[in-house]
């Protein structure tokens, strides 16, 4: 018969009490949603509304009378105007594993975007790209806009 | 003979027009929220251009041109292209940050007496979030300290539900020594570091 040990037991339940913290903390949320305002996820498009979650590799886009505005777990937010798409390529907060990362692409549109903990930590793992461009910062606030082509 | 264009290759012309001289990209630097002004490196794959002060902004023509020198944007001109985007910003997040009498699970009365603050700033946020994050020092082994600082941040939970702060919007981490608040080098006990900090978001 197999001994558990009283040490297993305790990292067991340990194990079962974290799995539903990671589970619940989503990467974002939208906080702010005005007119057309959409999440591509994995080739489903949802409506981005209030209190909807947002994780790594979704694609925000606004329509012409669309805004949207979200907080990332880290703290640091970004908003889009009307007619505009944001990818989060990639997004990762967990500094005791040294995990740091906020990469995100302006396809077109309107940005703003204040940086937050990772921007702090690692600023060099918080980058955003254009077509044309890369954006790399330090603990800061930008604006950016990209034309529709 | 009657110089006319055909509509098509008047819309054909117009194409090539734009794709010739397509409207450039912009970055804009602007003070955070506090005020601060931070720094952005713009690159392109021909160069670089450094953004360090409030409303300094860059163009980008083309991939294969660097970023134009930097000029100081005039308010009006940043609020022409950026209203919706920035009346769409979320609330900043505000943070709290409790402190536990030396080796005890017991808070220091000042931050007892900032539970309250916190429900009160929660009352009419937006879908709110509150984060509680436990920190160490650099006093021990960071495995350690990231299940001492868990424990700490768990305990913080348990008094802002008991005051009334709703349970499902809690989300509880640790970053055990490793986000402080002032930097040390190893084993350093550097009590400013030893704290939870409750963000609502």
């Amino acid at each position: 018969m197999p001994r558990i040990s009283k040490h297993g037991i305790a990292l067991g339940l340990g194990a079962l009490l974290l799995a539903p913290l990671a589970a619940q903390a989503a990467d974002g949320m939208v906080k702010t949603s005005a007119g057309a305002a959409y999440i591509h996820r994995q080739g489903a498009k949802l409506p981005a509304q209030v209190g909807v979650a947002l994780d790594a590799k979704d694609i925000l886009e606004t329509g012409a009378d669309g805004a949207v505005g979200i907080t990332m777990q880290d703290n640091s937010r970004f908003s889009l105007g009307p007619n505009s798409r944001f990818v989060v390529e990639d997004f990762a907060f967990d500094p005791h594993q040294n995990r740091l990362a906020f990469v995100g692409r302006v396809e077109s549109g309107t940005l703003s975007f204040n940086s937050g903990d990772i921007g702090k930590l690692a600023p060099d793992r918080v980058r955003l790209t254009t077509p044309l461009g890369t954006i790399g910062l330090r603990g800061t606030a930008l604006l950016i806009q990209v034309p529709n082509r | 003979m009657k110089l006319c264009l055909r509509p098509s290759i008047a819309i054909l012309l117009l194409g090539l027009l734009a794709g010739c001289a397509a409207a450039p990209e912009r970055v804009i630097l602007v003070a955070d929220d506090d005020g601060t002004v931070g720094r952005a490196v713009v690159s392109t794959s021909a160069g670089s251009v450094v953004l360090d002060e409030g409303r300094e902004g860059t163009r980008i023509i083309r991939a294969k041109t660097p970023p134009e020198t930097p000029t100081t944007m005039a308010d009006t001109e940043i609020t022409g292209l950026f209203a919706r985007a920035i009346a769409a910003k979320s609330r900043t997040p505000v943070r709290f940050v409790l402190h536990f009498l030396t080796g005890g699970t017991e808070l220091t009365d000042d931050s007892k007496n900032r539970l309250p603050e916190v429900l009160n700033t929660l009352r009419g946020w937006p879908v709110p979030q509150v984060a509680v994050t436990g920190h160490t020092d650099r006093v021990g082994s960071a495995d350690i300290n990231y299940r001492l600082s868990l424990e700490r941040a768990s305990l913080v939970r348990d008094k802002l539900i008991a005051i009334g702060v709703t349970p499902s919007a809690i989300e509880v981490t640790s970053h055990g020594e490793s986000n402080p608040i002032v930097p040390t080098a190893d084993d350093v006990s550097e009590p400013r570091n030893r704290r939870v900090e409750v963000a609502i978001r």
